[in-house]
């Protein structure tokens, strides 16, 4: 616990008009924390995500990237995978992976050209070498398998070299078989490129399997007369060690790391 | 009752009427057609990015040309507005005109639902990955509306060339034209008309075709499995 945290999340609260989604959230991840994050469904844990991205802002709270105010907007030390298909089926694996590129294009004011280019095409070759879609350059999204096309979402996120890697129930929709050697794939990436993750999954096993901490949304709090007054918040934190598979049993017990007595004092 | 095709079939100076109104049909309705299309990408654009005032005038306009016949479109161009603001052009360029605008319209709303048919993970995932919204909807939204969208832009094109026998009215030497021509000059109706129903079917066959082929190719990526 002696470097500054790298995200720190203080006292968050997401509401939507009289919908309360998440209310004191609080947090500190270190650098390089691979953290999994579970829970019910439409308890939050995208909006989290959502945030931690500035595709949403919180409705009260701060959430700090190093130290300084989370930007208002996407940029490019952050990068997300989302569950569906996000890949623009129109373009070629290749073109897919150019047109992620577009954001330092556009604030450069104009076009690669080249040694530029060369030098962005042989790092996208790269990028696809790793991600293991180097025969599938130029195919279509529709000509690749589901496992193929999230390992081109992960591809593009992963080419704007984020600090910070926020992942969307990226293996939902992929077969038990396909989701080991993607689990393999990420493990390997994330060791390689000293990335901070945060992935939200419905699958404990996998959570286990994946994460140094774990992260559990629930509402702790309920009105019966009222079931959107209270939001869901982090209740259990947990650290792992992904030596032993699977949750220990002790562990459980002594959770209690949850913040959540810090109150409403923003 | 006798049939004399002959009549037409053998006179040169008719049947190279009827194959100069096809090619005034065909110019009209693909220049009818393409700058219509422009200017449907603007209306429906403004429409979708909902710009303050311009929007809601591509709305009114839109809705203003599908609601009157094209016919009272083409005299108000030709015939009305001339008198207001004192153009003299040739009948084509009145009856182009009249096209382009009532094509606009026509293809502006298909565009738009175009537009809207998108899923919204597509712009999100643009967004995430930081892309500007005009270069999202220009690399994104767009071609892939308009692939979406292709089937009912063909046939709205094909539809559209076929009602352009009323630019014949204001004088446009197009292929009704030209049979209404003949028809005036032998009283060989039913053959006449045979004779131009066959070429519009052959005319509408190939457009049809042409469209195909230029989807085949543009949208490869729709085709392939």
């Amino acid at each position: 616990m002696s470097a500054t945290p790298k995200i720190s999340v203080r006292n968050v609260a997401k509401t939507y008009g009289h919908m309360t989604v998440l209310e004191r959230v609080n947090l500190e991840v270190e650098e390089g924390a691979f953290c999994t994050i579970v829970g019910a469904s439409g308890c939050g844990k995208s909006t989290f995500l959502r945030m931690l991205l500035s595709q949403e802002t919180p409705s009260s709270g701060r959430i700090e990237l190093d130290g300084a105010p989370l930007p208002g907007e996407p940029t490019p030390d952050r990068g997300i995978v989302f569950q569906k298909y996000s890949v623009f089926s129109h373009l070629t694996v290749e073109d897919n992976l150019i047109l992620a590129r577009e954001f330092e294009r556009s604030r450069l004011l104009g076009r690669s050209f080249g040694k530029g280019r060369k030098a962005a095409r042989a790092e996208i070759n790269d990028t696809l070498e790793k991600i293991g879609l180097g025969a599938a350059r130029l195919k279509y999204p529709a000509q690749l398998s589901g496992g193929m096309q999230q390992r081109l979402a992960i591809a593009q996120a992963l080419l704007k070299r984020p600090k910070v890697l926020l992942l969307d129930e990226p293996f939902g929709a992929l077969d038990p078989g396909i989701r080991a050697d993607m689990h393999e794939l990420l493990l390997g990436l994330w060791e390689e490129l000293a990335m901070t993750v945060f992935m939200v999954t419905h699958d404990i096993r996998e959570a286990f399997k994946l994460g140094t901490r774990i992260l559990v949304f629930d509402k702790i709090r309920h009105d019966p007369q009222a079931p959107d007054a209270y939001g869901a918040t982090i209740t259990y934190d947990l650290p792992l060690n992904r030596k032993d598979a699977g949750p220990p049993p002790e562990l459980a017990g002594l959770a209690v790391n949850a913040d959540t007595s810090t109150g409403a004092s923003a | 009752m006798e049939f004399r095709f002959f009549e037409i079939y053998r006179s040169s100076e008719y049947l190279l009427l009827l194959a100069k109104g096809a090619g005034v049909s065909a110019s009209l309705a693909i220049g009818g057609g393409l700058v219509g299309f422009l200017l449907a990408t603007l209306l429906a654009v403004s429409r979708y990015a909902e710009v303050p005032v311009l929007g809601r005038i591509s709305a009114a306009y839109v809705e203003f040309i599908r609601n009157t016949p094209l016919i009272v479109q083409l005299f108000f161009v030709a015939f009305g507005l001339p008198l207001l603001l004192g153009y003299s052009w040739p009948f084509w360029a009145h009856a182009l005109l009249a096209l382009t605008l009532n094509f606009s319209a026509y293809f502006a709303e298909i565009l738009r639902a175009g537009f809207s048919s998108i899923p919204s993970g597509q712009l999100e995932a643009g967004a995430a990955l930081g892309i500007r919204k005009a270069t999202i909807f220009r690399k994104v939204v767009f071609p892939q509306a308009v692939a979406a969208m292709y089937p009912s832009l063909n046939s709205q094109f094909i539809f559209l060339f076929l009602t352009t026998g009323v630019i014949a009215e204001i004088g446009v030497t197009d292929l009704t034209h030209a049979g209404l021509y003949i028809d005036s000059r032998t009283f060989r109706s039913f053959e006449i008309f045979t004779a131009l129903t066959v070429i519009y079917i052959v005319m509408a066959l190939s457009f049809k075709a042409l469209l195909n082929a230029i989807y085949r190719s543009a949208f490869k990526w729709r085709t392939v499995r």
